[in-house]
């Protein structure tokens, strides 16, 4: 057992988790924040992509004691009340969700593209979201949705 | 209401739970006092089982049940019920689940599965179709003889093979005879995985009274409860299935899967919830895939490129069992000359049973793996007698007056194949097709390819949908149809704003499925939701405006037939402005003195497949198709003639989908479709070793395509109204991927002239093949 | 399910040689884990003790030294990817890191780890070899560099001992002129693992030509060519050499990526195609 302190959408944590405990699992069973999923358990599927200190990572992959002191975004942390965000309006707007298991992931990955580079090129895009799997969509309206996204934050404008 | 409803791009339901991580799939619920379940798997494709030592495992602090095959008596399955919960007596499938246990963590599950012992003997696995039909190949299923099945199928005793549908049509030896050229050729293809995201997941909850409630991740709620109830021996009532968000399907989620399991592992733990999910590597072992498939081909044509004769075979790599396998043996062979006209037939079907993980219903249902063989055939019979892939088939292909090969008459309500070939034919600029724009070394190639399908389903296959209003006025509609991104519940909500004119916004599709609550749908499969769910939707809504009128029309003071319905109010006819909101009879309109007529306002609507009937079990004659859906594929390549390494520069895809009701959604249903017709086409493929373990069964060795594999891709919908289908909608959520291998092989073909007759097509076998060419 | 295992994050390289002293059993360093981690869920590796190296502050440094560029054992593949240093100088590992797993995965995956996991088809070994690094290996008792060509010593196994630990590589700086390639044989233009990865280096300056081939023999398989090419002879001959000693040097597999046949094929054929863009590009 460990302790560690971390943040999850700002808000402070101080938790014990086991030396093994996966960081995927501490988010999901002992947090709740099931909006990351395991689709893989491998880091080959992105599904289960947060953002920790401003980086998308595959969650499943790394150890909870790995969080120690870091701060981790999740999908829950995207929209606040009713609000969404500009990410999550344009997966809507592009109808880039099907089943919606990839969806978080695909948010989160998107996040972390445009955080770092607000005005994405079509092969930016793809080396960005290539390690998340959508099985539903072919793909064609994400793209269109992380580019629409980038223009409501104004990056294809300036 | 001024805005036309059918054929807008409506937002889907529920796309905001799904975009804010709010949606609750399977994998995300948890009941209290939860046991995690696991299973052991077999390590060998085919092996008796000598003993199984669950001692060690059943004294692990924290297991509550440690199950067998040998305390599960039980065969489950729809149309051939020949599935064990856990092996007994032998394992027929390297991954086949010999145990399971269920425990309070996952972490102690997996410690007692490692304590499990089990004894093999190893005995001779027959992997190969071929292999498989020879008389002295080892026997799968040596019971074949007791298993029950539906009545449609014929397994055969004391062979491996499950079923066999033949289809008969005009004189095959005479129309042989009349042929100019007889050209014949084999094809194969791989087993393929779903690959849904979710893995199947499924938690039970065993209750006092031989009850049972069940939370799964499942395409189709009442199937999960007749074959859990039949394979149980439990009460249809007793049984509460649940069907939340669920992370795709594809087919993978048909039937019933790990359902009876954790039901027992409740049933043994004491009534505690039991919940199982697959790992991904478990997904890939043990949980059923796409047949791989053998065709042989022999076809008669004349010199003018109409074929005069076709005979073909098809073995079915059902796997170690055949439950589904049956029926798509049974549905593509209906289907088995693509959509064309042709007059002499004579056609086998088998399902062969093999020591390899078992097949199912995967998107297109047989279909896209016969219209590898079939289209691939087309082209390589145009090549040999120097036709335009173009032309013979628009000389073949079926239209109205045309008869298929069990006998249907193709009328002005069907589709139009040669229109949708048309269409992409232009969209690629088909005709142009030279490389002399291109380097040294590569060459342009360019493909067509064609499909149909109808839904495969029982005769009677039935659904039903209930419509209550909520006191504001909005209204309620309940199907079990699910929704697993299709997007099929967007589709009903138009059809019930447009029938009661009103707001989409304000018809409510109850998201959860479940058995209790919900009317009865046979199964989410074959692309007949939209058509028949959309039907009894319909029904409903006139049900319900037949209701708004009754009771209106006294307050109104006039007869119904004066009434109609406009902007959420039943208004009279001679006097618009006279009219009563549907929120004042939602509950019972109520008079000014306080009288009140009417009542809560529920409705109901249903709908029956129409008119289907048994096929012929020495002919295949027979009507066994709802509608069918016909599409087409242009693609364009460029081939690197030295290493065959291939771009595919451009898609084009169309289909005659009726009526279009939500057209984003079509779109998104032939993007998905066709990349995963792409997927199948270019790099997906189960790889076994020679003694039958699977070795590709991680997504490190299963590849599928990512968001950087998207050629350019052009969709095109084509409306054709199909008379019985709601506003003259045909189903298309199969159909996109049906024929991509088969138009990417064609254009490879045309590009450097190789013969590809393998899936996947792949750079290693093009290479080969150019040798090959080279050797010649 | 990872196995149980006890954590340890120490915060100086002596703390790391005490752990593995004092540790009888097996222990594994853990960097990103993104190879580490998926060998235990699959039970192939079971540590009972886990050594986090990320804290060790020399491990995180990416610079240069003298006419060399240190590559801590920390140093992700996006670090790679990202670092001017690197885009600037020694390009052809920045195209080769971009070819490791996914853009996440990047972001943990370390350029040491995939070295330290020598599977035969690790992306970054080709660009590596053909550059000329050496790798730095230390123990409490010892500092020793090896090159890069010797350190692996078969699949999955390479020549560090149990009490020993990567803290970085040298990589050569070659002379302005030189430039390299790195192509790799794949199923998918997404993630896979290499079917064929082949990386050519050339100066002339140097009269240095070196090709490296992943994914083709049990260990990455590095030849020098600068005798054969910068000797007499033709283009033609020169290259016919070339390609008949990648044949002659290679022994790859069928696997579930590729064939053997088809390995052999795409060797030589990415070699040519390196080979001619390089040669190209200096404007012979």
């Amino acid at each position: 057992m460990k302790t560690i302190n971390f943040t999850v959408n700002g808000r402070n944590y101080e938790l014990d988790v086991k030396d093994n405990e996966i960081l995927l699992d501490m988010l999901r069973e002992k947090l709740h924040f099931t909006g990351a999923k395991e689709g893989c358990g491998e880091g080959e599927c992105g599904a289960c992509t947060v953002i920790m200190d401003g980086q998308a990572v595959t969650s499943c992959i790394i150890l909870a004691v790995e969080a120690d002191g870091s701060d981790i975004e999740t999908i829950e942390g995207q929209s606040v009340g009713e609000e969404i965000s500009d990410i999550q309006e344009a997966f809507i707007e592009e109808n880039a969700i099907q089943c919606g298991f990839c969806t978080p992931g695909m948010v989160m990955s998107t996040k972390a593209l445009l955080d770092r580079n607000p005005d994405p090129s079509d092969e930016d895009i793809d080396i960005a979201l290539s390690g998340n799997i959508c099985r539903c969509t072919g793909y064609y309206s994400i793209r269109n949705a992380v580019k629409r996204a980038a223009e409501k934050k104004g990056g294809s404008q300036s | 209401m001024t805005e036309e409803m059918i054929g807008k791009s409506v937002k889907r339901i529920k796309a905001l739970e799904k975009v804010t991580g709010n949606a609750k799939f399977v994998h995300d619920i948890e009941i209290q006092g939860m046991l995690h379940a696991k299973m052991k798997l077999s390590p060998y494709a085919h092996a008796k089982i000598v003993n199984i030592d669950k001692t060690k495992a059943e004294s692990l602090p924290g297991v509550w049940a440690v199950l067998t095959g040998k305390e599960l008596p039980y065969k489950v399955g729809l149309y051939l019920v020949d599935k064990d919960i856990l092996a007994v007596n032998k394992v027929r499938y390297q991954g086949e689940p010999v145990a399971a246990v269920a425990a309070e963590t996952k972490e102690i599950a997996e410690k007692a599965i490692e304590l499990i012992e089990v004894e093999y003997e190893k005995l001779d696995a027959v992997l190969d179709v071929q292999k498989a039909v020879e008389e002295d190949a080892p026997l799968v299923h040596e019971n074949l003889a007791e298993l029950e099945s539906a009545p449609v199928f014929f397994p055969k005793p004391g062979t491996n093979i499950a079923h066999h549908t033949k289809i008969r049509k005009g004189d095959i030896n005479k129309g042989f005879a009349k042929a100019d050229h007889i050209i014949e050729n084999e094809f194969t293809l791989p087993m393929v995985d779903h690959t849904a995201m979710e893995t199947h997941t499924s938690i039970a909850q065993w209750k006092p009274g031989r009850k049972v409630k069940i939370w799964t991740s499942a395409q189709s709620p009442f199937a999960v409860r007749d074959l859990l109830a039949n394979g149980l021996n439990l009460n249809h009532e007793d049984i509460e299935v649940i069907v939340p968000y669920v992370g795709g399907g594809f087919g993978g989620k048909a039937g019933i899967h790990f359902e009876p399991l954790v039901t027992c592992l409740s049933r043994a733990a004491d009534g505690r919830p039991v919940k199982i999910v697959m790992s991904r590597e478990e997904e890939f072992n043990s949980v059923p895939v796409r047949q791989g498939l053998y065709s042989r081909l022999k076809t008669g044509v004349n010199e003018d490129g109409e074929i005069v004769a076709q005979e073909t075979e098809f073995l079915w790599d059902s796997g170690a069992n055949a439950d589904y396998g049956v029926n798509v043996t049974r549905a593509a062979a209906t289907a088995g000359v693509g959509p064309y006209e042709i007059k002499n037939v004579k056609l086998d079907s088998k399902t062969v049973y093999t020591n390899k993980i078992f097949g199912t219903a995967y998107r297109g249902f047989g279909h896209l793996e016969i219209l590898w063989a079939i289209e691939r055939q087309m082209d390589l019979v145009a090549k040999e007698i120097e036709i335009s892939p173009y032309d013979i088939r628009m000389k073949n292909g079926l239209e109205v007056g045309s008869v298929t090969i069990t006998g249907e008459h193709i009328g002005g309500s069907h589709g139009r194949v040669k229109e949708c070939l048309r269409e992409v034919a232009k969209e690629i600029d088909f005709e142009n097709r030279d490389s002399d724009d291109l380097p040294a070394g590569k060459k342009r190639g360019k493909g067509l390819a064609t499909l149909h399908k109808a839904p495969a389903m029982p005769t009677n296959t039935g659904t039903a949908a209930f419509l209550k209003f909520n006191e504001n006025g909005t209204i309620n509609l309940t199907v079990s149809l699910t929704d697993y991104g299709q997007g099929t519940y967007t589709a009903l909500a138009q059809i019930v704003a447009d029938q009661l004119d009103m707001p989409v916004d304000k018809v409510n599709v109850v998201w959860e499925n479940n058995t209790e609550t919900e009317p009865y749908d046979w199964q989410t499969v074959a692309s007949k939701g939209l058509f028949m769910s959309g039907n009894a939707v319909i029904k409903a809504s006139q049900d319900m405006v037949q209701q708004l009128k009754e009771i209106a029309s006294e307050p109104l003071r006039c007869s119904v037939e004066d009434l109609l319905i406009e902007d959420e109010k039943v208004k009279v006819r001679h006097h618009l402005d006279k009219y009563i909101s549907f929120k004042e009879l939602a509950m019972g309109y109520t008079y000014e003195n306080g009288n009140a007529i009417g009542g809560p306002l529920i409705a109901r609507g249903n709908y029956i497949a129409q008119g289907l009937t048994n096929i012929d079990p020495e002919t295949g004659q027979g009507l066994p198709a709802l509608d069918w859906t016909y599409g087409a594929h242009g693609v364009e390549v460029i081939v690197d003639e030295e290493t065959g390494e291939f771009e595919v520069v451009k898609i084009a895809s169309a289909f005659d989908v009726g009526k279009a009701i939500n057209k984003e959604n079509v779109i998104g249903q032939i993007q998905g479709g066709v990349i995963q017709g792409y997927g199948s086409a270019v790099m997906e493929g189960y790889q076994f070793s020679e003694d039958g373990r699977l070795l590709t069964n991680t997504f490190t060795d299963y590849k599928v395509p990512s968001i950087a594999d998207i050629p350019e891709l052009k969709p095109i919908i084509v409306e054709n109204a199909q008379e019985d289908g709601p506003y003259g909608a045909r189903g298309v959520a199969e159909h996109p991927m049906l024929s991509i291998p088969s138009v990417i092989g064609n254009a490879v073909q045309d590009a450097i002239g190789v013969k590809i007759k393998e899936m996947p097509v792949i750079p290693e076998k093009i290479f080969e093949l150019i040798e090959s060419k080279k050797e010649e | 399910m990872l196995n149980e295992f006890e954590y340890y994050k120490p915060e100086s390289l002596e703390e790391i040689f005490d752990i593995l002293e004092n540790k009888e059993s097996e222990t594994a360093l853990l960097a990103g884990g993104t190879d580490l981690f998926v060998d235990m869920k699959h039970k192939m590796r079971k540590p009972d003790t886990i050594i986090d190296i990320k804290n060790i502050e020399v491990f995180s440094k990416i610079e240069e030294r003298d006419q060399e560029l240190f590559i801590g054992a920390a140093i992700t593949c996006n670090e790679i990817i990202d670092s001017e240093l690197v885009n600037k100088d020694y390009k052809i590992l920045a195209d080769s890191a971009l070819e490791v797993a996914a853009h996440q995965v990047r972001n943990r995956a370390t350029v040491v780890g995939n070295l330290c996991t020598t599977s035969p088809g690790a992306d970054m070994f080709p660009g590596l070899l053909v550059l000329k690094t050496r790798v730095v290996i230390e123990s409490k008792e010892e500092s020793r560099q090896v090159p890069l060509e010797q350190f692996a010593t078969g699949v999955k196994r390479n020549v560090l001992k149990d009490n020993e630990i990567v803290k970085g590589l040298l990589v050569k700086k070659h002379s302005a002129d030189g430039k390299g390639a790195y192509l790799k044989k794949r199923r998918t233009k997404g993630p896979d693992l290499s079917g064929v990865g082949v990386a050519g280096y050339i100066s002339e300056e140097e009269e240095y030509l070196a090709f490296a081939l992943g994914a083709v023999a049990p260990t990455p398989v590095y030849l020098d060519f600068s005798e054969i090419f910068f000797g007499v002879g033709s283009f033609t001959d020169k290259q016919e050499k070339i390609l008949e000693k990648v044949k002659e040097n290679i022994n790859p597999i069928d696997d579930v990526r590729s064939t053997k046949q088809y390995r052999i094929k795409m060797s030589q054929v990415y070699t040519r195609r390196i080979l001619s863009r390089l040669w190209e590009a200096g404007d012979k």
